[in-house]
């Protein structure tokens, strides 16, 4: 039957049989049922089904159309095209012009020679420390360490609040209960101790002496690790008086500097270097000096010497006294008695045959035809007994004149005696200490551990440090008081008897610091609500008026004095000088050292880690060191005989033993060292200090003791011993062993090194041109007319200070790579300074040379790079373009002298864990160098930044540019000026007159690359011809 | 051979795919050349500073405003306090002068948005260029003519080196100039 | 011969290497998300501010 209605269960004809039924209804086939079973859904609860009314969509569709708009909106939603914003000043201050460089004059605090800087801001941030051409005695130069003191300044750990036991604590809190506890420990009459490091600024030490009165249970105690005490001692002894004159080394035609590393690290050597180069000149005369270095070490001033002996420190007395004997033979300048005689008779002559009968006898000669213009200098390291014999030779040998009385180096507090401090470590055991006041000093590490001083502070009642990092001393402290970084602060300087500096704050402090002279100006007021920021300025001001102003006799008033005593930052003084007569009886009366049977340690100062105190510099810690080209580490360093004796290589771990202690180090062989002379630094082994210092080194100022015999840097009778296991050390040059014929003298045989000697240069002034080929190349060469950078360096004067080395990292951004990329050749320091040895490991000849991108006009470099992102100039640069650079490392491949470096990591964030990618370190970043990121190659740029801005200035100024408008940043930091720049295309400059020079050539010349960086060659002054 | 599915699709289908997707890619990136460039740019500033007004009704010198332009690389956008020199008397009431008076006041920063910009690694300066007579108009425009400035020249650096290469045709105000300079290191350090 | 099994197994693997080009080109995607609102948000809270008496010393702009 045709029914319409659709199948089912339920729908049935109403004919049919029921089978199955739902209701009575149902069963009788009512309508209503059958229409209910007929439509699906109830009326009216549905709308009527309309195709033509539904939407023209499918739901397919819309589903597709609102993916496909949720896509393309995504892709809208960054405008592409925003560029961010551009945010000038509020008020724009007035000495800020966005965009120009500010400088300010200021002291350097980086070790006791407050050498006078120049600071440049961007900003107001500083950015690069120089030197201050003003001040007269590093005349426009600093060390190493100045130079990368700014990093200090961005450190990110450096202390943000003052802090008691561990907790916060606000400035006003800190005053009230420093006041409370000083006035308490008066009253209980309980000593107040201060405990400082060297001082150097004459208002300093008025406040300290204002303290006292204020506080008459005060005692001021003044140690520092490093310090030139047995010097002071001795000329006190002979002379009446601690402050000993400088030397004129520059008029000294004869040296012999006793263990005496003052070319290098002790006194200011940046005067040193250039006085002593003064006499080592190859433009014009030959009228060079001679330096005889007579040292246990291989110290920077033994790499310079014409004639060097090795001598353990503890014989040096003897080796004076034999010269003083030798040499009285020929008569004595100053009139001598019997004792001196009696004294001297002992020591014969058969003592130089223990070290080196034919350069002894040489010394002798020298020291007899010069008398008069010759000096023998100590080292500061020697004990006092040897200062004072060599101030009777001096005396002898009358080479007093070449004293500089109008140069005395000043002790503004002495420093402190043995029995000073045990008498203070013993009245803080017996608890009659109420307060100790750290200002910016770490005894703790700088002790020796015999003073026990770590648990007598625990018996005081207030133990307070002024810091600006935590350190070993803060965190035994009850009070760690942060203090403003020195280009944050006020101070003054007083260290040379002809010059007196002033210190100014270049940037507002940072973080929530005081300086540390208004902190005690505070407490000496008794009031903690009497603090202003400005308390120490006026002090200063008012100390400048009542002891300088008054003093010279100016037209100007005190206050345009104080500014343009600010604006030089020196202020030359005219102090009367005297020259004392020496005390015989001084000599007659010193202990006789003999030396001991067994090994001598002699502790040394790090040459970039200082004291200790900048351990948590990166830039510092990875400068390789002078001689031993090891970043990241300390070591004891021993002759390859010692080394042989023991079986031990490098790497190996040693027991250093002097006394009861022992301390576990590597080994570095280091060829020329005494065979029985241990050699350590001091300044590693820091246990509180930053992420970067931590673990880096070992800590000899554990082997130091308060008992010596010697000196505080000098222990006979060490012993040392093979001991398991072994520390990698890591060098930025590879040793290549002086035994292995194959790459014996390498550098020579390949003309990297090329010398002579003075007196085959006097002979045949162009010995070194006299085998020159004639050099052919077969590509059309590009001709250079206009102006053309070419730098020289006079190897004659390179001491290996690395003072370039640290101002072009500064000045170009360069990254810290840490320990581990070193060890892979990864560091990334655009200029290196390559130390060769040559003859045998026991009387080795070193030779230094500072190697960068030599901008070669064939440069190997530039035709591989496949994506052209190197070539070169107009003006004769090989230019760099970061951007471009894919990271093919061909061009460092090709170049013969490796000098170009590549960012294997974005090396700020890949050192200590992006230690320095925060926003405070970033700041010291010079703004007119690229940041570079992974994968790019780097290298030097002769400071296009420089050259750029020069050219700038010129057309600004409507002049045209001239070679000498430009400064690199190494030229600027050479304190020897061995560096010069300037225009190759100019006959009338100093760099194209030096690449004319008899004594020039360039490395790896054979390659025809036609590098732009001459080299003048080291002339040695021996008597031989041949080196 | 039996024709298959595969045979199909590999030679009609996908060269076909393949030469659409290319020629719409080209075109896109031509045409939208400029856009990319953004020459046209003109974002919303924070306060509504019209150059028609300053520089070309009143027609104050760029250098009044644009200090380092003469000194240094940067041209330097003016602080604050120089619009305050005028605008703590002149027009004192208007909306947009009480805007910028609150700024001040507050010493806070006014956030320009920035119009004109090269990537970081190129390093132009605009002293060289203005001390060899260069017009500010001849790379930024007709700036007096603008109520709201805009980029009108991209900064690509085909487009500066399209200058420094045959400056007459952009300079010819200019009696004798020379050739920019067409090496690496005058922009890239 | 192509039978239902091999189908499937292709079927199967072609899943496979879609999903796993599509969780490639997911899972990108949240990182440029996020790096856009970190680089950002960097809150400079150092003040730099010169100090308002040291006396520099410069040749004239």
């Amino acid at each position: 039957m045709n029914d319409s209605s659709p199948k089912g269960m339920g729908s049935q004809k109403s004919s049919d049989k029921k089978e199955l039924w739902k209701s009575l209804n149902d069963y009788n086939s009512d309508p209503d049922v059958l229409k209910f079973k007929h439509d699906e859904f109830v009326e009216g609860v549905t709308e009527d089904f309309d195709p033509s009314k539904l939407s023209g969509i499918s739901r397919r569709k819309f589903l597709a159309l609102l993916s496909a708009s949720a896509a393309l909106t995504a892709t809208a939603c960054t405008n592409y095209r925003d560029k961010g914003e551009i945010i000038p000043y509020n008020k724009r201050p007035e000495e800020i012009f966005p965009g120009v460089a500010n400088y300010y004059a200021s002291t350097c605090n980086g070790c006791g020679q407050a050498c006078g800087i120049l600071i440049k801001t961007r900003e107001g941030r500083p950015i690069k420390v120089d030197g201050n051409p003003d001040h007269p005695i590093n005349k426009g130069k600093i060390c190493a360490k100045g130079q990368a003191s700014i990093l200090d300044l961005y450190d990110p750990e450096r202390l943000k609040a003052p802090r008691f036991n561990r907790n916060d604590i606000s400035w006003k809190s800190v005053d009230e209960n420093i006041i409370t506890a000083l006035n308490e420990a008066q009253r209980d009459r309980k000593e107040i101790a201060i405990v400082t490091d060297r001082i150097t600024s004459p208002t300093t030490k008025k406040i300290l002496d204002d303290f006292v009165s204020k506080y008459p249970n005060t005692k001021i105690y003044s140690h520092s690790l490093v310090n030139d005490e047995q010097r002071r001692q001795a000329c006190l002894e002979s002379y009446g008086t601690t402050e000993y004159p400088s030397i004129k080394f520059e008029e000294a035609n004869v040296i012999l500097a006793l263990d005496a590393d003052f070319l290098g690290n002790e006194g200011n050597y940046i005067e040193n270097m250039r006085k002593f180069t003064a006499k080592r000149e190859v433009v014009g005369k030959t009228d060079f000096n001679r330096l005889y270095v007579a040292e246990g070490r291989m110290s920077a001033t033994g790499m310079m010497a014409d004639y060097r002996v090795s001598i353990s420190p503890s014989m040096q007395y003897e080796f004076v006294m034999a010269l003083i004997n030798e040499l009285t033979k020929s008569g004595s300048t100053i009139s001598l008695d019997s004792n001196v005689k009696s004294k001297i008779e002992k020591y014969s002559n058969s003592f130089f045959n223990k070290i080196d009968k034919e350069k002894i006898s040489h010394l002798v000669d020298d020291l007899n035809t010069n008398r008069g213009k010759a000096i023998v200098y100590a080292g500061d390291t020697l004990p006092k007994e040897v200062h004072i014999a060599v101030n009777l030779l001096n005396e002898i040998l009358g080479n007093t004149v070449l004293y500089d009385y109008t140069s005395l180096s000043k002790s503004l507090i002495n420093q402190s005696t043995k029995e000073e401090i045990s008498i203070l470590i013993d009245s803080m055991k017996n608890g009659k200490v109420g307060t100790v006041i750290h200002f910016d000093s770490n005894p703790v590490y700088i002790l020796p551990g015999d003073y026990g001083y770590t648990s007598a502070l625990k018996n005081v009642n207030a133990v307070v440090t002024l810091t600006e990092a935590e350190n070993e001393t803060s965190t035994v402290s009850n009070y760690t008081l942060p203090i403003n970084h020195a280009f944050e602060s006020w101070g003054d300087a007083n260290t040379c008897s002809k010059v007196y500096s002033l210190q100014q704050p270049v940037i507002s402090p940072i973080f929530n610091t005081r300086q540390k002279e208004t902190v005690l100006l505070t407490w000496i007021s008794g009031d903690a609500n009497s603090y202003k920021e400005d308390l120490y300025h006026q002090y200063l001001m008012n100390n400048f008026n009542a002891t300088v102003f008054v003093k010279k006799n100016t037209f100007a008033d005190a206050k345009t004095f104080w500014y343009s005593a600010l604006h030089d930052g020196v202020v030359l003084l005219n102090e009367p000088s005297q020259q004392n007569k020496f005390n015989l009886t001084a000599f007659n009366s010193i202990k006789e050292l003999a030396d001991g049977n067994g090994f001598t340690l002699h502790l040394t100062e790090s040459y970039y880690v200082g004291d200790g105190k900048f351990s948590n510099n990166g830039w510092l810690q990875e400068t390789p060191h002078p001689v031993t080209k090891i970043t990241w580490d300390n070591y004891a360093a021993i002759s390859p005989k010692l080394a042989k004796q023991l079986n031990v290589e490098m790497n190996d771990l040693v027991s250093i033993g002097v006394g009861k202690t022992n301390l576990e180090l590597p080994v570095l062989v280091q060829p020329g060292m005494d065979n029985k002379t241990i050699n350590i630094e001091l300044g590693y082994g820091r246990t509180v200090i930053g992420d970067i210092g931590k673990e880096v080194g070992f800590n000899s100022v554990l082997l130091m003791s308060k008992e010596f015999s010697l000196s505080p840097y000098i222990y006979k009778n060490a012993t040392i011993k093979k001991f398991d296991g072994t520390h990698k050390l890591v060098s930025t040059q590879e040793h290549h062993s002086l035994d292995d014929t194959f790459v014996k003298d390498f550098h020579r045989t390949r003309k990297i090194i090329q010398e002579g000697t003075v007196e085959k240069y006097k002979k045949e002034p162009n010995f070194l041109h006299e085998e020159k080929e004639k050099l052919v190349g077969i590509t059309r060469e590009h001709q250079y007319t206009g102006l053309k950078w070419a730098m020289a360096i006079d190897l004659n004067k390179c001491t290996s200070c690395s003072a370039c080395i640290t101002s072009c990292n500064v000045e170009n951004n360069v990254p810290v790579v840490g320990k581990d990329q070193v060890e892979r050749g990864r560091e990334m320091q655009w200029m290196r300074i390559d130390r060769y040895y040559s003859g045998t490991p026991d009387e080795p000849i070193v030779s230094n040379q500072p190697m960068l991108c030599q901008h070669c006009d064939n440069a190997p470099c530039e035709n591989v790079c496949p994506v052209n992102a190197t070539n070169h100039s107009p003006d004769g640069l090989n230019q760099m373009a970061y951007n471009r650079c894919v990271g093919t490392r061909y061009c460092s491949n090709n170049c013969p002298y490796k000098v170009r470096r590549f960012n294997f990591f974005n090396f700020r964030d890949h050192f200590a864990d992006a230690y320095y990618e925060n926003d405070l370190t970033s700041l010291v970043h010079n703004p007119e160098v690229t940041v570079r990121s992974r994968g790019v190659m780097e290298k030097c740029t002769f400071c296009v930044q420089r050259i750029m801005e020069a050219r700038s200035n010129a057309a600004r100024d409507g002049k045209t540019l001239k070679g000498s408008d430009v400064v690199t940043a190494c030229q600027q930091a050479c304190p020897t000026n061995a560096i010069t720049f300037g225009d190759a295309n100019d006959p009338n400059s100093d760099v194209a007159k030096l690449r004319e020079h008899n004594l020039s050539y360039h490395v790896l010349e054979e390659l025809y690359i036609k590098p732009n960086v001459t080299y003048i060659a080291k002339l040695r002054n021996t008597h031989s011809e041949e080196i | 051979m039996k024709r298959t599915v595969l045979d199909y699709a590999l030679k009609i289908r996908l060269p076909l795919t393949l030469f659409v997707v290319a020629i719409s890619f080209v075109l896109t990136f031509y045409f939208s050349r400029a856009e990319r460039d953004s020459v046209g740019y003109k974002p919303e500033q924070p306060i509504k500073f019209s150059h028609k007004l300053h520089a070309g009704q009143m027609a104050i010198d760029c250098q009044y405003c644009h200090i380092g332009v003469t000194k240094e690389r940067q041209a330097i956008i003016p602080s604050v306090n120089i619009c305050m020199n005028c605008h703590t008397i002149s027009r004192k009431d208007k909306p947009e002068i009480i805007k910028l008076t609150k700024y001040y006041n507050d010493g806070n920063i006014i956030p320009w948005k920035r119009i004109h910009k090269i990537p970081e690694y190129a390093y132009f300066n605009h002293s060289v260029h203005i001390n060899k007579g260069i017009d500010c108009e001849s790379c930024h425009g007709d700036v007096k003519e603008m109520e709201v400035v805009e980029q009108v020249k991209p900064f690509t650096m085909t487009a500066c080196l399209d200058c420094h290469r045959q400056p007459e045709k952009n300079l010819p105000y200019l009696k004798k100039v020379k050739l920019g300079p067409e090496y690496c290191s005058a922009c890239h350090r | 011969m192509i039978t239902l099994s091999k189908i499937n197994r292709k079927n199967f693997f072609e899943k496979i290497g879609k999903g796993a080009l599509a969780a490639a080109v997911a899972s990108v995607i949240p990182f440029k998300f996020f790096s856009s609102i970190a680089k950002a948000s960097s809150n400079k809270n150092i003040k730099i501010k010169i100090h308002p008496f040291a006396v520099k010393r410069n040749d004239k702009v």
